[in-house]
Parts: C-alpha cells; structure tokens; sequence
C-alpha cells in the first residue's frame, strides 16, 4: 500500500512541475494539452523523485520519514506555487475555438479506448504471472534497487565493480525510483518495480496520443495510439521491468517537445527546456539514453546553427540547461562513481578489427530486419497499418514542422546508427547480442519514429473539413483561421 | 500531392481500428503462456523461500562469496548465481576473488554433492545446510 503512495505521490510531483512550465499552454485541444502534460508529468516525476533519492541515498539520510518528507514538501511548495500563480493571473480561456472534427472521430476514441484497456488488463495479469520481471529485471535493474534500498552503505554495491556480470557503470534512474519506493514501503515487495513498468507503458501511450492529437489533430492522435498498440514487441516488454519502454518513454517525450516547440512558435523556451530534461532522463536510464543525449544536442544545435534560426544561442542554451541534470549525473557515474568496466569499452584496438569483418554487417542487417518484421504479427502489424495511412490519408509537411522533421529524423536515424555500430564492435557473441537486444533497441525508437510519421501524415480533421463543403461552412462560421500558411 | 476523399479516410481509420482490435485479441492469444503459472520459466520467485534461513544467517549487509556445482559460464550457473545475487541483495554476492576473502560463502548446488569435500577443496569449511542445495561455508583463509 505504501509503495503505491510514494509511487502516486512522484506522479503529482511531475505533473506540478509541468503545470509550472507548461510546454503545452495555448495548444488545442486542451484534452490533448492535458494528457500530454500528465504523461511527461509521470515521467517527470519518476525522474525527480528517483535523483533525489539517489542524492539523499548517497549522503547517508534515505529513510522512510525523509524519502516521505521530501516527496510531500516538494508537493506542497509545487501546489502552493501552482496555487499563487492561477491567484495572481487568470487562467488561460480555452472555451474559444475548438479543433474542427473528423466526423468519426467518436468511434475512434471508443476503438482505441477497447484496445487499450485489452492491452492494459493484459498486461496486468503478465505482470502478475511474473512478478520478479524477466531476466534482466532482476538480473540487473532490480538487483541494483535493492542495494540502493539497502541499509547505511549498501548502495555502493549498486556501483561496485565486484558486480562485473551486472553492469555496475549502468545508469540508475530506474533502480533508484524503485529504491525510493521500496524505503518508503520499507519493504522489498514486486508491486514496486511492476507497477513502475506499467506506468511508465500508459505514460508512453498518453506521451504519443497526446502529442500527435496536438499536432495534428484528435483523429491523427488516437490512430497514432492504435499503431502504437498494435506493437506487440513493446507489449511484450512492457511488462518485464526492462529499462527498455522507460528510455522509449524519454526519447519520444524529447522528439515531441521539440514538435511542440516548432507548434508553439517563438513565444517561450519551455517545450526546449522539457525536451532537454527528457533527454537528460533518457540518458540517466540507459547507456543507450546517452547516445541519445549526445545526438540530440548536436543535430539540434547544429542545425538550429546552420538554418540561422532566431536567437539559436538561446534555444541551445534552453535546451542544454534542461540536459544538465542528467548530463551531470551522468558525468558523476560513468568518471566518479562506476568507472566502466563493460569489455564493449574497454576492448581497445579489437573492436577495429572487427569492423573489417564483412559476414558480421551481414548479420547485424539480417537481425534488424527480423527483428523489424517481429514488431507486430500478421495483418495488423505496424508497418501494414503505417502503409495503409500513408496510400490512404497521404502525406502533408507543414513548413513550421519541416526544420523539427529533420533533426528529429536525424537524432532517430543516428540512434540506429549506433546500435548498428555497437553491434559490429560486440565484444560478445554477435549473434546471441543480435538475438537477445536488437528487438528492444527497436523498441526504444519506434514511438519516436511513430510521432515522426504521424506529423508527416495529413490531419484527418483539417482533410475531412476541406473534403465536405456543408461542414467546410459550418466551421468557417464558428471558428478562427488555424495555422496552415506555408503547408506544402 | 492530391488530398485524399472523405471515403478514403474513412476507409484508412476503419482498417486500422478492426486491424487494432484484432490484434489485440491476438495478443490474448500470443501471450496464454505468459499469465499461466509457468511464466517464471527461472523460477526466481521460488528463489526467497530457498534461500529464506540462510539470509536470515548472514549479516544484514556485506560482501559474500559464491560457489556452486555448476559453472556460470553456462545458462543454468547464470540462473543460480543471478538468483541468488538478486535474492540475497543488499548483500554482495560475488565469484570474483577478493582480499580478504569474504568470510561467509554461500553454497548453490543444483544436485545432492559432498558439500563438505566441495568446500574444503576450495578452502571452505561447511557452516551449515539448509537443505534443497543451499549450504553456507566459512573462509579459511581469513
């Protein structure tokens, strides 16, 4: 039971912070505004909370009273700083224009609702069937949980390089949130870790839908959701404690806010400033993250450089002071902490030769084509259904959207890269690192480029209007011009 | 390019939603073995009750060392270890040699051995058995 306050008690946590800098005010629909904003707000908060238990953890005071002390101050001071805010200026109107609709639109909210709550209750009784999580949940991530959890200095086995076939120089946002559960709970139980996992699903699905629907409408955004339910690698590892979904979680949570951003306009910083904590987060989850971390700070800058966007020092700046938290923490582990001691690292001049290998180029694009073809089964898998919507509904790149296209496209396609090129220079078996991993580091991408897609895709709203004259009409009556100048 | 009719988006957004739906009863279907009571193909779940006495016997925290009959180089030494390493966390379980070496060595077999000999081949003296392969040895070398 505690453990699921201290887990619901980082949720408002998140979600305050967000309201404090909203990356979504002034975007329609506001439903859209509102689920998006929950989800980074989950994320948000797991990430927080998880860094200051870390921080309390390693100066020695992670106890129940203080892991509960904290957890309800920092609520508090959120909520009343929320509280003075909405007294001092009225809250934004959002009962003015509505988003034209899809005239089917209903059915699809009803479908997608179906699916997700099939999926959700599926992956409940999973995660009851397997409450430990899969191999590396408690080979690993967990393992790493309870020592952080564990009394006095027990947290530096978290660290500690006697862990040589746990990856001891792995990030910890995961094992310290699940830590800060369990010294809460003060108690070790599974309901802990499992329901992180499904958190961490819902908020992915919230993250997608939420943001496709603010970018490209309420019809866009829960087809983006369907695909994404119709992924069955990513329900299969939903579920397994992986830290596989949670960094899938980051990466398109950063991907979107810098969609956002281009959606806003000029006006304010904060969607930069998410984006960057996102991937900070990202890179504080998975060695993996930091690679994304790195990509994502240098396409964006080079080329918010290179197309001599406005003040491209200041929008660096908000981005990389979003990235400081886990850029440093990041720092703090792998040079202080946990000194890598992973062979892929520490192999040397091998790892060239290995490259000179053709046959191993060869299976490292045979396993991600298997891989690709694993993501779904059957006639729903992802890619049929991407294929249907792109014969059908076609493409529409809007001109706001086109300098966010290509640095998002870049920093997905640079991530593929570099699993591909980890793969080359394995120092263990490549077939069995190809087989083992290759379908979550898929995963991992895979929302992202879902969200990529869909704001290349038409707005079904916007084309069903400018299909029907009598509705066409009705909404030139009711409503304000949208944005579309520039759409090519 | 040339929009697409109010029937083409009709018919995309009703292909995706039946596709959506009948992958989700699919998956109902994919994933029988995973709610069944053999989803714990590791059985590490059944590893606390294993190890229960023997962690009540070992300090709260510290490094402790491991052997085992198994190697765990293949799958099933990996399984013990890992499972044992999980479940007796926060202590420190570790193959690796240390100085000093841990006083407390945790024994996991996976048949019925001369634990005894085993130990004493490797400079351990036998605490204690707890039975179902768990044995708890002393350093010598300490």
């Amino acid at each position: 039971m505690l453990e699921a306050i201290s887990i619901l008690l980082a949720l408002p946590i998140g979600f305050l912070l967000v309201r404090a800098w909203d990356p979504t005010a002034a975007l329609k629909p506001r439903w859209a505004g509102a689920l998006f904003n929950s989800a980074l707000g989950a994320g948000a908060g797991i990430g927080v909370t998880s860094v200051l238990f870390l921080l309390l953890d390693t100066a020695g005071v992670a106890s129940q009273a203080a892991v509960f002390g904290t957890d309800t101050v920092l609520a508090a001071g959120l909520g009343f700083q929320l509280w003075r805010s909405r007294q001092a200026k009225p809250p934004i109107d959002t009962s003015g224009a509505a988003t034209p609709r899809f005239r089917w639109t209903w059915v699809l909210a009803i479908v997608f609702s179906a699916v997700f709550v099939m999926a959700l209750v599926r992956l409940i009784q999973m995660a009851i069937a397997l409450p430990v999580g899969d191999w590396d949940a408690w080979a690993l991530w967990n393992l790493r949980a309870k020592f952080l959890a564990g009394p006095g200095d027990a947290w530096r086995y978290a660290v500690s390089p006697l862990l040589s076939n746990s990856h001891p120089d792995y990030p910890l946002l995961l094992p310290a949130f699940v830590a800060h559960v369990w010294t809460a709970a003060a108690t070790v139980d599974a309901i802990g870790p499992a329901m992180t996992a499904l958190l961490f699903f819902a908020a992915l699905v919230g993250l997608i839908v939420g943001a496709v629907a603010l970018l490209r409408g309420t019809a866009s955004g829960l087809l983006a959701g369907l695909v994404l339910l119709c992924t069955t690698s990513l329900l299969l590892w939903a579920p397994s404690q992986y830290a596989d979904v949670p960094a899938a979680y980051y990466y398109a949570g950063a991907i979107a806010l810098l969609f956002l951003e281009a959606a806003r306009g000029e006006n304010t910083r904060w969607a930069l400033l998410w984006a960057g904590l996102c991937a900070s987060f990202a890179a504080w989850t998975k060695n993996e993250g930091i690679a994304f971390l790195a990509v994502t700070l240098a396409v964006f800058s080079a080329f918010t450089f290179w197309r001599r966007r406005t003040e491209p020092v200041n929008r660096t700046m908000w981005l990389l002071t979003g990235a400081a938290p886990g850029l440093l923490l990041t720092l703090w582990l792998k040079f202080f902490l946990a000194p890598a001691v992973d062979p892929l690292v520490t192999q040397g001049t091998s790892a060239a030769a290995k490259l000179r290998d053709f046959t191993r180029y060869v299976d490292v694009a045979q396993g991600f084509s298997t891989n690709l073809l694993h993501l779904g089964s059957g006639l729903s898998h992802p890619l049929i259904l991407l294929a249907i919507l792109a014969l059908l509904v076609r493409w529409q790149l809007q001109e706001r959207y086109r300098p966010a296209t290509l640095i998002a496209t870049t920093i997905v396609s640079l991530m593929l890269l570099s699993f591909c090129a980890v793969y080359l220079i394995t120092p263990y078996g490549l077939k069995w690192q190809v087989q083992s991993s290759f379908d979550r580091l898929i995963v991992q991408v895979w929302p992202a480029f879902l969200l990529i897609f869909f704001v290349q895709l038409r707005s079904i709203e916007d084309t069903a209007i400018s299909s029907a004259p009598a509705i066409k009409k009705a909404v030139a009556r009711k409503l304000p011009p949208r944005k579309t100048a520039g759409v090519k | 390019m040339k929009k697409p009719s109010s029937t083409q988006l009709v018919i995309a957004c009703a292909a995706v939603s039946v596709l959506a739906l009948w992958s989700a009863i699919n998956f109902y279907g994919a994933t029988e073995e995973a709610v069944g009571p053999n989803a714990d193909v590791y059985k590490i779940g059944e590893q606390a009750a294993r190890f229960h006495d023997l962690a009540a016997a070992l300090p709260a925290t510290g490094v402790v060392g491991y052997v085992s009959d198994v190697s765990t180089d293949v799958v099933l030494g990996g399984v013990l270890f890992s499972g044992a390493q999980y479940t007796l966390a926060p202590r420190l379980v570790t193959t690796q040699k240390m100085n000093p070496a841990p006083e407390w060595v945790v024994g996991d077999f996976s048949k019925p051995v001369d634990f005894a000999q085993f130990g004493a081949a490797r400079g351990l003296v036998l605490t204690r058995d707890f039975g179902n392969g768990v044995v708890l040895y002393r350093n010598q070398a300490r």
